[in-house]
């Protein structure tokens, strides 16, 4: 968890812009473009957990998130 | 060679190919290698009982047949048969269990006897394999399929690798016409196929794998476990052994999909149950149907007297728990199932005469959840027979269970940490659990395929998502004790 409460700010950003999008996605007529920054949005924080240190568990972690928030 | 192995990350995709490949007419041949292949990869010794079952049972099936009309040649091949495989499964499953108990039996009124267990090595999926070539002689005896005449098809039909080790337990009937078929690459069974295995690997590396570290840390080491933590590794067992035999049958039934070959279903969200009777409905469907057919109803089913169709499902039961494990663990839990069954049968009229009573409809929508929550608490406590270790550990669950409670934040930590359970692995087995969940609704009521179109494999964020979130678990699970055989195969 050490990784996840060192970058509070950026994780808590990212997770709620993508939460946004999923709930965009599912109200707008064109839906692509609003599962395509979403699914963008999820590299970005996939990425920014690697580039932080993040430990396989906590990749997994986020991993699992963004396929529950997907699927929420 | 397991499923969650590189080996098979390579052996599969080549089996693939050459099958394709190859002309139609001698696709039985490469199939037939690959799961011989498949399988010597366990023990090269191992695969002489498999072809000496094989070889017993296509004798007989062909015996039987032509035999058809004399009874007593019939009945004789389909005795020798049985006393054949049943005789090979006994001696390696259950010699040693058999003569443990008598030397126990036989020490505790002083005899003083020697152990005489051999050492012998339960060859893989033997449980599996002896079923499956059994209903086929069973079958042909009854006259409802006819005996295969081609040596290799039959050969396959009990050595199918997707399915030899841990089932589905497949009937004739269903296998061996697709096996004779002649299947083209379509990406309408490729699609669904992936998807299939996409999902299993999901439950067996993500779920049941993860949360099996948290589960034999209480049940490898029961003295040091806590109330709390026996029952939150109970309640995360249920998961475990559901996502790793669910997990199994899935990249199982995705393999042959495939490659065009449809394998029965052999779960249907178990967890959902309103009673036991309809779990065993949708748990094992392949095995709890294969009792169902060559075992409760030989014995009379229901349709007997009361006391006889009690003694009935007793005894399926028993067998049932016996053929789990050749351990006095496993045969309580198959009892306690039967217990529990009678229980609900006796019950069933004073029940719904309370229900009447009461002015309460049986089928209203909470009802409904109390009664899947009272089955899934009841399949859950059986649980416990079937995982623990041995009887002492049993015993000690069972003290810790019902005595070993008290209520302060020192003692909510410390069944915490005797498992090894952090707040990122309660989060992760959380959420593994619920995609798991939804993956399993998902699959059941599929999304149809657009109009002549094909939908991409990945088309679906989570299929993608999946993917990497078992590479991951892959990862970690290597960087621990590396991923783990599967439940049912010691079976």
């Amino acid at each position: 968890m050490e990784a996840i409460l060192a970058h509070p700010v950026p994780i808590f950003a990212l997770m709620i812009g993508i939460f946004l999008m999923h709930l965009l996605e599912r109200f707008a007529k064109k839906k692509g473009i609003f599962s395509t920054v979403a699914f963008v949005l999820h590299l970005v924080l996939l990425v920014f957990f690697v580039i932080i240190g993040a430990s396989w568990e906590e990749i997994l972690f986020v991993l699992l998130l963004s396929a529950a928030v997907a699927l929420a | 060679m397991i499923f969650n192995s590189i080996e098979f990350l390579i052996f599969y995709p080549v089996v693939l190919l050459l099958y394709f490949l190859m002309p139609k007419k001698f696709r039985w041949t490469m199939l037939l290698a690959a799961s011989a292949f498949f399988y010597l990869y366990w023990s090269v010794k191992l695969i002489f009982l498999i072809v000496f079952t094989i070889v017993i049972s296509y004798t007989a099936a062909r015996l039987i047949e032509k035999y058809h009309d004399n009874l007593l040649i019939k009945r004789l091949c389909l005795i020798i048969t049985l006393v054949a495989c049943f005789g090979v499964l006994f001696f390696f499953k259950y010699f040693n269990f058999l003569s443990d108990t008598v030397v126990s039996v036989a020490n505790l009124f002083g005899a003083g006897w020697d152990d005489f267990s051999l050492n012998l090595i339960l060859p893989v999926g033997i449980s599996f394999y002896t079923f499956q070539t059994l209903s086929f002689v069973i079958d042909v005896y009854r006259g409802k399929v006819p005996a295969e005449r081609h040596f290799g098809y039959y050969a396959l039909y009990v050595t199918f690798f997707p399915q030899l080790v841990a089932g589905p337990i497949e009937r004739p009937e269903n296998l061996i016409p697709q096996l004779h078929a002649e299947h083209d690459f379509s990406w309408d069974n490729a699609i669904p196929g992936i998807r299939k295995m996409i999902v299993g690997f999901f439950k067996k590396l993500v779920v049941a794998d993860l949360i099996a570290t948290y589960v034999n840390a209480v049940y490898n080491s029961p003295d040091e476990a806590r109330g709390l933590s026996v029952v939150i590794a109970t309640l995360l067992f249920a998961v475990q052994i559901y996502c790793d035999f669910s997990g199994y049958t899935d990249i199982a039934i995705g393999c042959a999909q495939i490659m065009g070959i449809k394998l029965m279903q052999n779960f249907d969200r178990p967890y959902i149950s309103t009673s036991i009777k309809e779990f065993w409905r949708r748990w094992h469907i392949s095995l709890s149907s294969w009792f169902q057919d060559y075992l409760y109803f030989p014995l009379g089913g229901s349709r007997c007297s009361r006391p006889r169709h009690l003694f009935n499902l007793m005894v399926v039961f028993l067998v049932s728990g016996l053929w789990h494990g050749a351990a006095w663990t496993f045969v309580i839990w198959g009892a306690l199932h039967g217990f529990y069954q009678i229980v609900g049968i006796l019950l069933k009229k004073p029940k719904s005469a309370l229900y009447a009573k009461l002015h309460i409809d049986e089928n209203a929508g909470w009802v409904r959840v109390m009664r899947r929550i009272i089955t899934f608490i009841l399949v859950d406590f059986a649980w416990i027979f079937f995982r623990a270790n041995s009887f002492a550990d049993l015993r000690t669950l069972m003290v810790k269970l019902f005595t070993d409670w008290e209520w302060n934040v020192t003692y909510l930590a410390e069944s915490f940490s005797v498992m090894g359970l952090s707040a990122i692995g309660v989060g992760i087995s959380l959420m593994a659990i619920y995609l798991m969940n939804r993956m399993d609704c998902n699959a059941l009521t599929p999304e149809p395929l657009p109009e002549g179109g094909r939908r991409p494999v990945l088309a679906s964020v989570h299929y993608t998502y999946f993917l990497w979130a078992i590479a991951a678990a892959w990862l970690i699970l290597l960087a621990g004790d590396g991923a783990s055989s599967f439940i049912y195969f010691q079976f």
